[in-house]
C-alpha cells in the first residue's frame, strides 16, 4: 500500500537524483571541453557553458556569473563549474538537486532503506560542507565533481540494490526516466543548431570535440562506439540518441521504460490512463516516423513535441492526490 | 585520564570515597584504556553516523539551520536489576493508577465526588476535554505509551518528577544510542549482562493492534505526524519504519460516515489504529482548534463512533497537567487501594492560597513551573535566579496563582560525562517508556538526558542537554535461567521424519 504523498515524493528522489546525476556529469565533461579549446577558440570553450545553461528547462533563471561580461578562459570555467556544483541559487546545480532529494527522501523516510538515506544524507553532507570560496581553481573543482559524482552513484546503487519492487519503486523510477529523458531530448534541442555549422568540416578539431561533448554529457559515447564505431556521425548519433531501443539514455528507451513503470502502477484513473496514451503514441512515433523525424526540418519541431509531451505526462504522475 | 565525582548529590558511578561503583567497574576500566585521540575519533564517527541516518531533531526558532543532532554521551549510565525492578513495579502501579483515573474522570467522577481532588482544578485543565466526557476508549485504556521522567534525589532514590501521558517523544534515541554505542565503543559491553532495548516496536505494535476496533491484530494501524518541521519528526519515522506502519500526515486522511481512511495510489483503504503524535488541540479542526492545518477534520467524531482507535487516547493529558501530579500518590491508594512503589517530588500548589503564599515568600529556594509549560521554558530556578527575576516572577504569578506549582530543588544525580577531554561530573534524568496494551509492559532502558553545563539542573534536548545509552542489567536469576540448556524437544515433523513417515 502506498500513500498518494508518499508517491509523488518518491518520484521526485528519482528526478531528482536523476538531476544532480546529470548536472555533475554536465560539469565534468563542459569543464574538460573548454579546458581542451581553451588555447584554440576561447568563445567556443565559454559557448559550451552557455549552452549547458540554455539546455536547461528553465535557463534563463540560472543566475550567471557575477560580471556583467561573462569572461572567458579559465576564469569563467571556474565560476561555471562552482555555480553548477555548489550554488544553493542556481536551481540546477548539483546542491540544488541533491537537497531537493534529500528532503523528499527524508518525507517519506519511513519509506525507503537506511542504505539510501545513509548515503543519500552523505553525499549532501560531503556537498554542503564545501564554501565556494574555497573552490580556488579548475582542478579542486574537478576533484570536488568527481567524489560527488562517485558518491550520487553510490545511493542509485543503493536504490537499485536494496529497495523493493513494489509500486513505490515504479514512481521513483518514473521520475527517473522522466528525468533523463527529458534531459536528452534538451541536450540535443539545444545543441544540435550549433553543431550543424560543423557538418561540412569534419576534419575540424572542433567538429570532433563538440560531438564528442554531446555524447560524453549523455553518458552514451562508449555505447554509441559499440555500435557505429569511433566516428561521430552527426545522422547516427542523433539517431542514436532518439531511436535506439537499448541505450539507457535515448528517448525510445526511456519513453518504453515510462509506459513499463506505468503499467506497474496500481492507480488506474483517468490520468495514467492520459499518460500511458501520451507515452505510446510518443512511442509509436519514435519506432515507426523516423525518417520523417530526422528530416531537417522536422526535427526540432519533434524534439519540442516531444518535451511537451513529457511534461503533460509529468502532470499526470507527479500528483496522484489530485486524482483522489 | 581525570574523572571528576559529583561534589553535591548522588553520584551514580563513584561512591563517595571516590571508587567506581561495582556496577560501574568494567566500564570505568575498559574507558581508561583509551587515549583522547581514540575517543576524539570515535566521537567523530558517532557524530557523521548520526548526521547520514538521519538522526536529527528541529528546534523551533533556532537560527542555526532546521536540524541539529542530539549530543551523545559515550559513558553509559548503569542501572542494576534490582533498581529496574523498583522502577518498574512503581512504573506498572502509577500507569494502572493513571489509567483508573482517567476512566473515572470522563465516566463517573466518582473521585471528584468523593473529594480526593477538587472539581475546578480538574474540569478548568487545558487538557481536560469535555467533549469526550462518556467516552471510553477501546479497554478502557488512555495511555498507550507514557513517558514517565524520573529524577535521583542525593541520596539516589528514584523519584518521578513528571508523567508525560500525551505524546512522549525520545524513545528513538533510546535505540539509536545503543545502536550508536555498540558500533563506537564495543568494548564496553564484554563484561555485562545488558538488556536489549531494539525490541520496542515489537511492543509498540503489539499494544497498537491490541485497541483495533474490528479486534485485536486486526486492522491498518498509522502513525500520525504533524509533519518534517516538527522536532520529533526524526522518530516518528523511525517508529514507522521499525513498526512496519504507514507514516502519515493529517492530509493523507479522510473521515467519511465516521470512518477514517487514508489516501493511497489504489484508492482510499480504513484506518482502524493511529498511533497520534499530534496534541488534542491540533488533531481534529471540527473539535478543538479550528485553525489546526494539522489535524484531521472529523477524526473526533470517527473515535466517538467507535470506529478509530487513537493512542493516547484524546484527553489523556489531563493526567500529567502539573497541577494534578501533587494528587498522583492519592490516585495511586485510592484506586489501587496500595501505597506508591516510587516516591515523587513535594509540590506545593499554586490554586491553595496558603501554599502559595509560602511560594511567594521562598521563591529563592524552590523550582516554580507553570502547570501548562513543558521543555523546561517558563520556569524558575529559585536558587540559581536573581532578586529582581524572583520578583518578575512573582508578579507573574499573581495574576493567575492556579497556574503555577512549585517544588524544593532537588540535588538530582549525576554521572560521568565525557568534556573537554576530561569526565566530568554532569546532572542528568530518566525517562523510560511505559506501553499498555493488553497489559503494561516497560521498555528495560530509557532516555538518559544530561545537562551539559557545568552546575545546571535543566537536560531538556532544546536547552543544550545531551543523552546517554541506558544500561539496565539482567539480574542473576534471568541470567542462570537463559544459560540453563533447554531439553531438546524433536518436532512432530521430526518424529514422523525419523520414524520413516511422509510429512
Amino acid at each position: 500500500m502506498l500513500l498518494s504523498r508518499v508517491a509523488n515524493s518518491l518520484y521526485w528522489v528519482g528526478r531528482y537524483l536523476e538531476r544532480a546525476e546529470n548536472a555533475n556529469r554536465h560539469v565534468v565533461i563542459a569543464s574538460e571541453f573548454a579546458i581542451e579549446l581553451e588555447g584554440i577558440e576561447e568563445e567556443i570553450a565559454v559557448e559550451e557553458w552557455r549552452s549547458l545553461v540554455a539546455s536547461m528547462p528553465s535557463g534563463k533563471k540560472i543566475a550567471l556569473p557575477k560580471s556583467k561580461k561573462i569572461p572567458v578562459g579559465s576564469d569563467a570555467s571556474l565560476k561555471y563549474m562552482v555555480s553548477f556544483l555548489v550554488d544553493k541559487d542556481n536551481p540546477y546545480s548539483v546542491i540544488s538537486s541533491l537537497s531537493k532529494a534529500r528532503e523528499n527522501a527524508r518525507a517519506v523516510s519511513e519509506t525507503i532503506t537506511f542504505e539510501i538515506t545513509y548515503n543519500l544524507n552523505e553525499s549532501h553532507r560531503q556537498l554542503s560542507a564545501i564554501k565556494p570560496a574555497n573552490i580556488k581553481d579548475a582542478g579542486v573543482a574537478q576533484d570536488i565533481a568527481s567524489k560527488t559524482h562517485n558518491s550520487i552513484l553510490t545511493t542509485l546503487g543503493a536504490i537499485e540494490h536494496t529497495l523493493t519492487r513494489g509500486e513505490g519503486w515504479n514512481y521513483m523510477k518514473i521520475g527517473e526516466a522522466l528525468e533523463r529523458t527529458q534531459r536528452t531530448l534538451f541536450v540535443l534541442k539545444t545543441r544540435l543548431p550549433n553543431l550543424a555549422r560543423w557538418d561540412e568540416d569534419t576534419e575540424n578539431p572542433l567538429y570532433y570535440a563538440s560531438w564528442r561533448s554531446v555524447l560524453r554529457s549523455l553518458a552514451s559515447q562508449e555505447n554509441y562506439r559499440q555500435e557505429h564505431g569511433p566516428r561521430f556521425d552527426p545522422d547516427k548519433v542523433t539517431r542514436y540518441l532518439l531511436f535506439h531501443p537499448a541505450a539507457p539514455r535515448s528517448v525510445l528507451c526511456g519513453v518504453r521504460r515510462m509506459t513499463g513503470y506505468l503499467h506497474g502502477m496500481s492507480d488506474s484513473g483517468p490520468a495514467t490512463q492520459e499518460a500511458r496514451r501520451r507515452l505510446g503514441k510518443l512511442a509509436a512515433e519514435l519506432e515507426y516516423e523516423q525518417d520523417e523525424i530526422m528530416n531537417k526540418e522536422n526535427l526540432i519541431p519533434f524534439l519540442e513535441h516531444a518535451i511537451a509531451e513529457l511534461y503533460e505526462v509529468h502532470e499526470s504522475v507527479s500528483n496522484p492526490m489530485r486524482l483522489r | 585520564m581525570k574523572w571528576t565525582t559529583g561534589l553535591t548529590g548522588f553520584d551514580e558511578a563513584f561512591t563517595p570515597d571516590g571508587n567506581p561503583r561495582p556496577h560501574y567497574d568494567s566500564v570505568v576500566q575498559a574507558l581508561g584504556t583509551l587515549t583522547r585521540k581514540q575517543i576524539k575519533y570515535r566521537g567523530r564517527l558517532q557524530e557523521i553516523s548520526a548526521r547520514n541516518q538521519g538522526i536529527t531533531f528541529n528546534v523551533y526558532g533556532s537560527d542555526e539551520g532546521e536540524e541539529r543532532v542530539f549530543p551523545f554521551d559515550f559513558v553509559p549510565r548503569i542501572i542494576t536489576a534490582h533498581e529496574w525492578d523498583h522502577i518498574e513495579r512503581g512504573l506498572i502501579q502509577r500507569t494502572e493508577a493513571i489509567n483508573l483515573f482517567l476512566l473515572d474522570i470522563y465516566s463517573d467522577q466518582k473521585c471528584l465526588k468523593d473529594g480526593l481532588l477538587p472539581y475546578d482544578l480538574v474540569l478548568s485543565r487545558g487538557d481536560y476535554r469535555r467533549e469526550l466526557q462518556g467516552v471510553t476508549p477501546p479497554h478502557g485504556v488512555y495511555t498507550h505509551v507514557v513517558g514517565s521522567d524520573l529524577i535521583r534525589d542525593d541520596k539516589g532514590e528514584f523519584l518521578v518528577l513528571e508523567d508525560n501521558c500525551r505524546c512522549p517523544s525520545g524513545v528513538s534515541y533510546v535505540v539509536q544510542n545503543r545502536i550508536a554505542l555498540q558500533r563506537t565503543f564495543p568494548e564496553l559491553f564484554s563484561k555485562l549482562p545488558i538488556r536489549p532495548v531494539q525490541n520496542y516496536a515489537d511492543l509498540l505494535r503489539e499494544s497498537l493492534e491490541f485497541i483495533a476496533p474490528r479486534g485485536s491484530g486486526h486492522g491498518l494501524t498509522v502513525v500520525l505526524t504533524p509533519g518534517r518541521a516538527n522536532s520529533a519528526y526524526f522518530e516518528h519515522s523511525f517508529l514507522a519504519r521499525e513498526m512496519g506502519v504507514l507514516l502519515v500526515e493529517g492530509s493523507d486522511l479522510i473521515v467519511e460516515d465516521n470512518f477514517v481512511y487514508v489516501r493511497t495510489t489504489a484508492g482510499k483503504k480504513q484506518v482502524d489504529v493511529i498511533y497520534r503524535r499530534i496534541d488534542d488541540e491540533y488533531i481534529d479542526p471540527l473539535s478543538f482548534r479550528k485553525d489546526s492545518t494539522l489535524g484531521v477534520p472529523g477524526l473526533i467524531n470517527a473515535y466517538r463512533a467507535g470506529n478509530i482507535a487513537l493512542a493516547n487516547a484524546p484527553g489523556a493529558g489531563v493526567a500529567d497537567d502539573k497541577a494534578i501530579y501533587p494528587f498522583i500518590p492519592e490516585v495511586i491508594r485510592y484506586y489501587l487501594r496500595e501505597e506508591p512503589i516510587l516516591n515523587q517530588v513535594p509540590t506545593y500548589m499554586g490554586f491553595r492560597a496558603d501554599e502559595f503564599q509560602f511560594i511567594l515568600e521562598n521563591l529563592d529556594k524552590l523550582v516554580v513551573k507553570q502547570t501548562d509549560g513543558a521543555g523546561g521554558y517558563g520556569m524558575l530556578m529559585g536558587p540559581q535566579s536573581t532578586k529582581k527575576e524572583q520578583q518578575e516572577y512573582a508578579e507573574k504569578m499573581k495574576e493567575d496563582p492556579g497556574s503555577y506549582i512549585a517544588q524544593p530543588l532537588v540535588e538530582i544525580s549525576a554521572h560521568p560525562t565525557y568534556l573537554d577531554n576530561e569526565y566530568k561530573a554532569r546532572r542528568l534524568d530518566f525517562r523510560p517508556f511505559v506501553l499498555y496494551g493488553d497489559r503494561v509492559k516497560i521498555l528495560p532502558g530509557g532516555l538518559t538526558r544530561v545537562a551539559l553545563t557545568e552546575g545546571s539542573y535543566v537536560v531538556n534536548s532544546s536547552q543544550g542537554g545531551g543523552s546517554k545509552d541506558t544500561w539496565v542489567l539482567e539480574d542473576a536469576e534471568a541470567q542462570s535461567a537463559r544459560a540453563k540448556p533447554k531439553p531438546k524437544s524433536k518436532s512432530k515433523a521430526k518424529d514422523k521424519a525419523a520414524k520413516g513417515g511422509k510429512n
